[in-house]
């Protein structure tokens, strides 16, 4: 067992404070990390606020974890000591129902194992990123290619990132789409920033949405940016929305993904 | 997180089969859209879930690839309540980050 500092809820009303636990010493198919940096993520605020009814105390939230892998059991294949890891949400799932076996884990039929507050149907607590070690099995670390020095930043992709990403991708946002972000907090700012790839946007707008009064978008402002020409490829205009929103004033961003014969000055 | 907001606003902004797509969790009972918002031009109302490992490893590298982080604001461990506070007022620019060197 690995003796790590932590910080934890003890109840649904205590602040955050420290607190030590034990990881389990990495077993064969085991990454051991020493976590540099976690992002806080508003579901660990939900987590250990008890705001979703089922918090399991003590509570150590914490699931876009960064870090370097201090050791590994012996059938790892895919990381050695040194290497950058990240883990995000999950630590585990089930492996062989339908959802497993393509890869999306996350909609395990038997529920995913959370970075944090263990398996959904019971179990044993699972203890998240707010600490200085984790141990996880090789198939839930993720590899970091980010560069050293921005580690930190890339802390958020593990799940506000991934959160952005997999809708976009899914409903196909691309040339020819227009995409909209409702709120722009920790995913809505990845969200942007994920759809203005230079692959995908030339241009976006942002709009104060006046809520209550108004049924449409008003107050357009045209923001342009500069990205290399794209070529045009689909012109079929689908609006999809993201919706995250943070509290007032909410801010939508509609962005325009078309072709552009030429790059604008930023 | 998601603060209660009025989806049918947000739904008849999309066009033809426009689709939106709820990412935050709201910690209570969310209100419904109205029917006729969806029937009257087949928008759809779906929801996502982070993504698999597959994917997320693939969104890593596109942002690698891309030169995309996240805008954060680096806090030592023992801020972290404060941090809560400031994340229900949105006062973050967009995203804490604890530096874990911190924890001593």
């Amino acid at each position: 067992m690995i003796k790590t500092k932590a910080y934890a809820a003890q109840s649904a009303t205590s602040e955050l404070a420290p607190f030590e636990l034990h990881r389990r010493s990495p077993g064969a198919e085991d990454v051991q990390i020493e976590i540099l940096y976690c992002g806080v993520c508003h579901s660990d605020l939900h987590t250990v606020r008890g705001e979703w009814h089922n918090t399991l105390y003590p509570s150590v939230p914490g699931h876009e974890i960064v870090g370097r892998v201090v050791a590994v059991g012996d059938k790892v294949r895919n990381f050695k000591p040194g290497d950058l890891a990240g883990v995000g949400c999950m630590v585990g799932s089930c492996g062989h129902c339908h959802s497993c076996d393509e890869g999306e884990e996350q909609y395990c039929d038997n529920g995913f194992t959370g970075t944090y507050n263990g398996p959904v149907f019971g179990g044993e607590n699972t203890y998240g990123g707010y600490s200085q070690t984790i141990v996880v099995k090789e198939s839930f670390v993720l590899h970091i290619k980010h560069a050293e020095k921005d580690l930190a930043s890339v802390a958020p992709l593990l799940c506000a990132g991934i959160t952005t990403y997999s809708p976009l991708r899914h409903w196909g946002a691309g040339p020819g789409k227009t995409v909209g972000i409702v709120g722009l907090g920790g995913l809505g700012h990845m969200a942007v920033k994920i759809a203005l790839t230079p692959w995908a946007l030339t241009s976006f707008y942002l709009p104060r949405l006046r809520r209550a009064r108004s049924k449409t978008a008003s107050g357009l402002v045209p923001m342009k940016f500069a990205f290399p020409p794209i070529p045009s490829k689909w012109r079929l205009m689908q609006t999809a929305l993201i919706s995250s929103s943070t509290r007032w004033p909410l801010r939508t961003i509609w962005m325009s993904i078309s072709n552009c014969s030429s790059a604008m000055a930023r | 997180m998601a603060a209660p907001h009025n989806l049918d606003v947000y739904l008849q902004l999309l066009k033809r089969d426009g689709t939106m797509i709820l990412v935050g969790a709201p910690a209570e009972p969310h209100p419904s859209p109205g029917v006729f918002n969806l029937i009257f031009k087949r928008r759809q109302l779906a929801g996502s879930l982070i993504g698999g490992i597959r994917e997320t490893q693939e969104m890593l590298d596109f942002c690698a690839q891309h030169d995309i982080v996240s805008d954060v604001e680096m806090i030592p461990m023992d801020y972290i309540n404060t941090a809560y506070e400031r994340m229900l007022r949105s006062d973050v620019k967009y995203r804490f980050v604890i530096d874990l060197a911190s924890l001593k």
